[in-house]
């Protein structure tokens, strides 16, 4: 898919291509990535499993999860 | 995936299939409790069980969960277990008492559904009217109790074109807010079922959501069901995806005891009664969750068949699978599947 296809998209919602470039990820280093994770298993952050529909809550959203 | 042993940390437990709304898009079909369901001493002998078995987390929901007169006894003993308490109900029932137990139990989290943006469309979907009032004014009670609160959000096509409005009315409020998409399951008809277009919309307003907005602003998630291993867009679920967790970290029990991987797949998924057996047996069964324990790379369908995720990913939500396609494995619901035909 091609980014001006996401931007289209985007429009059904009334969201600007100035926010959907905001969803689009970013080719992080993987070895970011990994420290990340580590960093969260080390502190018991989370148990890396995926949320579920059992209602998200606001502990959810600590710093290193919205680094993920 | 990371975590490899099997433990039952998330518990779901329908309190009651009972309901006092009659939304289009229940997937359990609520509204008459089951025969026989569970009495409160049978509860909370589950949870005992499921806390010898390293469970962190139980989820209440229903059916409405408030509907049963014993919801904070069962509450109090799960809370007394060290173990976290999440509830997911309409909004209906709750009042100055139940906020009041509410805070002595501190739960993880209340969802209220909200499915719309106004009156005429929430209570159209619920088909309760005044239900939009009434509930919105229970999410201000309980922001006002300190209560962690959540609003989800089941998009389909009647409220899709309704998400920037919600979104303006739920910013800034300390709210969470989890969206999912309606599934043909239970009553849901299949042709409000949102477009592979449309759901990949949601996918990047999410996305731009929760970019754009801070933690304190807008806490936005969308839930399993919003997969998987996209090339393009940012993990909206938050959690790394790494395959459905029914019978892996997941178990789901009825409020008439039968025992599932998870509460969102159909009848033919029971594999027990907590009545007939200990919850350690039905758990360490061979077999139990063969679908997830024993998957193999052929299980796989739909578009999954040579997905080179498609190991780890197992094909994603098996209930958003069977809803849709009728098959195991292959959630055709996939943001990655649906980057590569658009």
């Amino acid at each position: 898919m091609k980014e001006n296809k996401i931007y289209e998209i985007g429009k059904m919602l009334g969201i600007s291509q100035i926010d959907a470039k905001m969803a689009l990820s970013k080719n992080r280093n993987k070895i970011v990535t990994s420290v990340v994770i580590g960093l969260a298993i080390i502190i018991g952050k989370i148990w890396f499993q995926p949320l579920h529909y059992t209602g998200a809550s606001i502990e959810d959203f600590g710093l290193l999860m919205r680094l993920l | 995936m990371l975590l490899k042993k099997l433990e039952p940390r998330i518990g779901l437990y329908e309190l009651t299939l009972k309901c006092n709304m009659n939304c289009i898009h229940c997937g359990s079909n609520a509204g008459y409790k089951r025969v026989n369901e569970l009495k409160t001493q049978e509860w909370n002998y589950v949870t005992k069980q499921l806390a010898e078995l390293n469970c962190k987390e139980i989820t209440l929901l229903g059916g409405e969960p408030f509907l049963r007169k014993d919801w904070y006894e069962i509450s109090t003993e799960i809370k007394d277990r060290g173990i976290k308490i999440t509830y997911m109900s309409n909004g209906l029932l709750i009042n100055e008492n139940i906020i009041e137990k509410l805070r002595k139990i501190e739960p993880k989290a209340v969802s209220i559904s909200i499915d719309g943006s106004n009156k005429k469309t929430h209570d159209k979907i619920r088909q309760v009217k005044g239900s939009f009032n009434k509930c919105m004014q229970v999410i201000s009670d309980l922001k006002k109790a300190e209560i962690n609160t959540t609003v989800i959000t089941s998009v389909n096509k009647i409220n899709f074109q309704e998400l920037p409005e919600l979104k303006a009315m739920l910013l800034n409020k300390g709210i969470v807010w989890q969206l999912q998409i309606a599934i043909p399951l239970g009553r849901f008809k299949k042709e409000l079922l949102l477009s592979k277009k449309e759901f990949y919309a949601v996918a990047i307003f999410i996305a731009s959501t929760r970019k754009k907005y801070s933690k304190k602003e807008l806490p936005i998630i969308g839930t399993h069901c919003f997969g998987y291993y996209s090339n393009k867009i940012i993990n909206v679920m938050i959690f790394p995806w790494t395959g459905c967790q029914a019978g892996v970290s997941t178990i789901g029990i009825q409020s008439n005891g039968e025992v599932k991987g998870c509460l969102s797949l159909p009848a033919e998924f029971i594999e027990g009664n907590i009545r007939d057996n200990l919850i350690s047996e039905i758990w360490q069964k061979p077999g139990f969750c063969s679908y997830n324990r024993d998957f193999k790379k052929y299980d796989l369908n739909n578009d999954c068949i040579n997905c080179k995720y498609g190991k780890k990913c197992r094909g994603g939500c098996l209930g958003v699978s069977i809803g849709i396609t009728g098959k195991t494995n292959g959630d055709t619901y996939c943001l990655k599947a649906i980057e590569e035909t658009m």
